[in-house]
């Protein structure tokens, strides 16, 4: 840790920041193995080493940023030579100047805490895993045409260092196993996956039942080639955990994030301490739960996060923010501004979203809805925070026909507007489920966690086919 | 000799002599200067040097990839690369990396002007696409600018070695105009690979029509009704559903839903798809593609009948069929997998008004289009934007407003493409009227 400080303290004593200014250096250094073997036979076996310096400069209100794949002191100095040139070139076309305020400054060290690194696993150890559970998918139907079975580690390492006197080293590590199937019947084809995530270590992979996950997605694969086509129109619905997880996360979650709320991008301007759903609703936000994919001590500016709570009962209570965001508003950084890698200034992320339980079974979800439809196993979506419309696909569904769950149908998709969506909460499943995503955001991608109870909401826009 | 290329050769040279049997080292050095807009002011700029270098190394039909970020570091790679084929389960569907070949000649792919245009000159115009934007600061806009000046070299143990630089110019322009309670978004975009085509102002203002003329959106009820996209949606739709199923990579793993297509008519007949990577300037042209197989243009639909699949060296030795040079790699450690470059679609007979005037009750689809999943024949999207049209007339914008169908009745339904067409960044699209889709409301 000490090498790393040194070397960045050096590059910043050679510049003089006056009053306002702000510059940091973040070292990256990442390792990622990836395994994907599809119907038997090895599609990827890779190793990848991401090794770099991210260099920001604030000058006069403007930022200016610049990386480095050395770290060779010279090239270090003129990456942040060029950062605070280009910051200076841009601060005539500035409107309000950018800010960080003096008084938040980090120091910590967290360390990799994983029982079993996964870079000390073997690769044939990591190939057989991933063997055993593709032949688990195939095994369940010779309907399933192309089954996959992922495995991929990351383990990565931040040292950031600002000028404001923040010394932070932190390491995390990212596992994930997926299997996919996709049945054919004909010219029909279904697909269905599943995936556990963790920032845990190897311990991870060691704890997922291969048949058990091969079974499961081989299985739904081939029962979505006989489903129903879903119902479509204004509907009375259920969300499942993970289709609320995603929920929460891109059509609320991105509307919370302070840059949308300053660019005025974002339908929730103006409303903390207000209303924004049913009395009912909670949202947390809690990037320090360790083992959770969204998990992380520190963010990619040295900010220590800490469990933040949204939205409670119903009102709005916080955003996320970086130490600009922050600055802007007069509040204290909470820790949400991360970068995907080097090549990336931070930006206002998420971390492990969720909605939290309220005292219903899914059965009586089901009874309030009475005729409706339940909406499982989240697939893509897509959300605008400005108009607060989103859009959201599953892998499945269930006909809720008076009150009872019945037929299974294939790929349910929904829109809606966010604040409706949360105002016509008819009621909140009892436990509070999460898993593993990865956000997508101005080209980053970062790890999340996401998730919540069943849910139950009033005369949501169903479609697809 | 670049230094890229020198790496990619010494890399190469190095993976023979530990044993490799087939050895491939793409390198790629490129510099980004970033612009980013919030609230129509600048709030910094980014100069960003990116790259890196991805080996693939087979042994026996096992594959074994490993990527750096540094180039000082190919050699390291190509060891990690060699280790994990050699530890890896074979594919006995591998045939071969490509061969040498000769490549056709693709102009306008680097500009000078472009690669020493000053940041402030960048700055400068976007920032008068930004003012355009704003009208008189009753829209609140943000925005994003890269200039991107790279090259890109392949070499392999087969005799591939090629290298070629290229420059691009890519940024969009959003406003949004709000009246009370009412919020409405717009889009321009720049694209392009000279400062010729740095058209800022013009994005700006088109992002400032839009969000305006999408003021006051309403909802639509549920049911059946005609479709026009505009030529983004149509264009975006076509090398979606196209691309996806003519994947031969899809088709070689038996999901796609073309597989046994070539020579059927799987499209409405007034449908004919070209893709060309040498169009002179367009954002996916090339001589040659990310295993450094000659690119070569393709008709892929010819009045509706289905010619030919697109390949990379793998799909096009697993399926026994000729190699188009349609690989494009996703990042370093990504295995290369067949993609469309520029989509020519022919244009039609109608007028855009007269498809909207012929439509009886329909929707309007603006800048988006229907997207196809691989693995799947459903299409499920969202009219993000979008207007409403009835008795020949639009009429008002829409919201939350999906529309669902299958990539089958999507490539069958097409009934009338525009005269006129979109061209963008390479591509060329009408609009296209598709009959009676289903649509799902929230009214």
């Amino acid at each position: 840790m000490v090498e790393y400080i040194e070397k960045a303290r050096k590059i910043l004593d050679h510049f003089s920041p006056e009053k306002g200014d702000f510059l940091d250096v973040r070292f990256f250094i990442g390792e990622t193995t990836n395994i994907a073997i599809r119907n038997g036979v090895a599609d990827q076996t890779s190793s990848q080493a991401n090794i770099g310096a991210a260099l920001r400069a604030l000058i006069g209100g403007a930022w200016g940023f610049s990386t480095t794949t050395s770290f060779e002191e010279g090239d270090l100095l003129g990456a942040m030579k060029t950062a605070v040139g280009t910051a200076k070139a841009m601060a005539k076309s500035i409107g309000e100047p950018g800010v960080v305020t003096e008084e938040y400054v980090y120091e910590g060290n967290a360390p990799l805490k994983v029982t079993s690194d996964p870079r000390e696993i073997v690769m044939e150890e990591k190939i057989r895993v991933a063997v055993e559970l593709d032949e688990h998918i195939r095994g369940v139907s010779d309907r399933i045409k192309v089954s996959t079975a992922s495995l991929s580690d990351t383990v990565k390492r931040e040292v950031i260092v600002n000028s404001l006197g923040s010394e932070v080293d932190v390491s995390n590590c990212y596992i994930s196993v997926r299997g996919n199937a996709t049945a054919r019947e004909g010219s029909l084809i279904q697909n269905a996956g599943e995936s556990v995530g963790s920032t845990w270590g190897w311990e991870t992979v060691e704890e997922v039942d291969t048949a058990e996950m091969g079974a499961l997605v081989g299985k739904r694969a081939v029962a979505l080639l006989g489903a129903e086509r879903p119902p479509s129109g204004r509907l009375d619905i259920v969300m499942d955990p993970s289709l609320v997880g995603l929920f929460i996360h891109e059509a609320f979650g991105h509307a919370m994030e302070a840059d949308a709320i300053q660019g005025n991008m974002s339908v929730l301007k103006d409303k903390i301490g207000m209303e924004v759903g049913v009395p009912e609703i909670t949202v947390i936000d809690d990037p320090t739960v360790e083992g959770l994919r969204g998990y992380y001590p520190y963010d990619s500016e040295g900010t220590r996060t800490r469990r933040r709570v949204m939205v409670e009962g119903g009102v709005q209570r916080e955003f996320y923010h970086s130490l600009e965001t922050a600055a802007r508003m007069g509040v204290e950084p909470n820790g949400a501004a991360r970068a995907m890698d080097y090549n990336w200034k931070p930006i206002v992320r998420m971390g492990n979203t969720y909605i939290d339980g309220g005292d219903m079974s899914l059965e009586e979800l089901c009874q309030e809805v009475g005729d409706g439809v339940y909406l499982k196993k989240s697939g893509g979506g897509y959300v605008n925070p400005s108009i607060g419309q989103f859009f959201f696909s599953t892998q499945e569904g269930q006909v809720i026909k008076d009150g009872e769950l019945g037929p299974l149908t294939q790929n349910v998709a929904m829109s809606g507007m966010t604040l409706e969506v949360l105002a016509n909460v008819m009621g909140v499943g009892k436990e509070s489920k999460m898993r593993s995503g990865s956000c997508g955001k101005g080209s980053q991608t970062a790890p999340v966690g996401m998730g919540g109870p069943n849910m139950a909401v009033k005369g949501v826009v169903v479609g697809g086919r | 000799m670049s230094d890229i290329l020198s790496a990619a050769k010494k890399g190469v040279s190095h993976g023979v002599a530990l044993g490799g049997e087939q050895v491939e080292v793409y390198v790629v050095k490129q510099q980004l200067t970033r612009i980013s807009v919030r609230k129509a002011h600048v709030i910094g700029g980014d100069v960003v040097e990116m790259g890196g270098a991805g080996v693939r190394v087979y042994m026996d039909g096992a594959l074994g990839v490993a990527a750096t970020s540094r180039l000082g570091e190919v050699k390291g790679a190509v060891e990690r690369a060699y280790q994990l084929a050699k530890g890896t389960i074979g594919d006995p569907e591998f045939k071969s990396l490509p061969g040498p070949s000769g490549y056709g000649t693709v102009e306008g792919l680097y500009d000078q002007d472009l690669a020493n245009a000053p940041f402030e000159e960048l700055t400068e115009g976007f920032m008068e696409g930004v003012t355009a934007a704003s009208g008189d600061g009753e829209l609140t806009v943000s925005g994003g600018l890269t200039r991107s000046i790279g090259e890109v070299a392949v070499v392999n143990s087969l005799g591939v070695e090629c290298q070629i630089r290229g420059t691009s110019i890519g940024g969009s322009i959003g406003t949004k105009a709000e009246r009370g309670e009412d919020v409405a978004m717009g889009r321009g975009s720049i694209i392009g690979r000279s400062l010729r085509e740095f058209n800022p102002v013009e994005a700006g203002k088109e992002a400032a029509e839009k969000a305006r003329a999408r003021l006051g959106a309403r909802k639509v009820s549920t049911g059946n009704m005609d479709l026009i996209l505009d030529f983004r949606s149509a264009r975006g739709s076509i090398a979606g559903v196209l691309g996806t199923g003519v994947n031969g990579l899809s088709v070689a793993l038996g999901n796609s839903f073309l597989s046994d297509n070539i020579g059927d008519e799987v499209a409405s007949p007034i449908l004919t798809v070209v893709d060309d990577p040498f169009i002179p300037g367009g954002a996916g042209s090339r001589p040659f593609d990310a295993e450094g197989a000659p690119a070569t243009r393709l008709k892929i639909l010819d009045e509706g009948v289905l010619k030919t699949f697109i390949t990379d060296s793998y799909s096009a030795g697993r399926l026994g069929i000729s190699n188009t040079g349609n690989a494009s790699r996703r990042g370093m450690t990504s295995k290369p997998a067949p993609s469309l470059t520029n989509i020519q679609v022919s244009p039609g007979t109608w007028g855009l008004d007269e498809l909207i005037s012929e439509t009886k009750r329909g929707i309007l689809m603006e800048d988006g289009g229907l997207s196809a999943r691989a693995s799947s024949t459903n299409i499920s999207s969202m009219v993000n934007s979008g207007h409403y049209i009835e008795d020949g007339e639009v009429v008002h914008p829409v919201k939350n407003t999906m529309v669902g169908t299958t990539v089958f009745e999507f490539l069958r339904n097409v009934e009338g493409l525009s005269r006129e067409v979109l061209l963008e960044g390479g591509s060329s699209s009408p609009a296209l009227k598709l009959k009676e889709i289903k649509v799902s409301g929230g009214r």
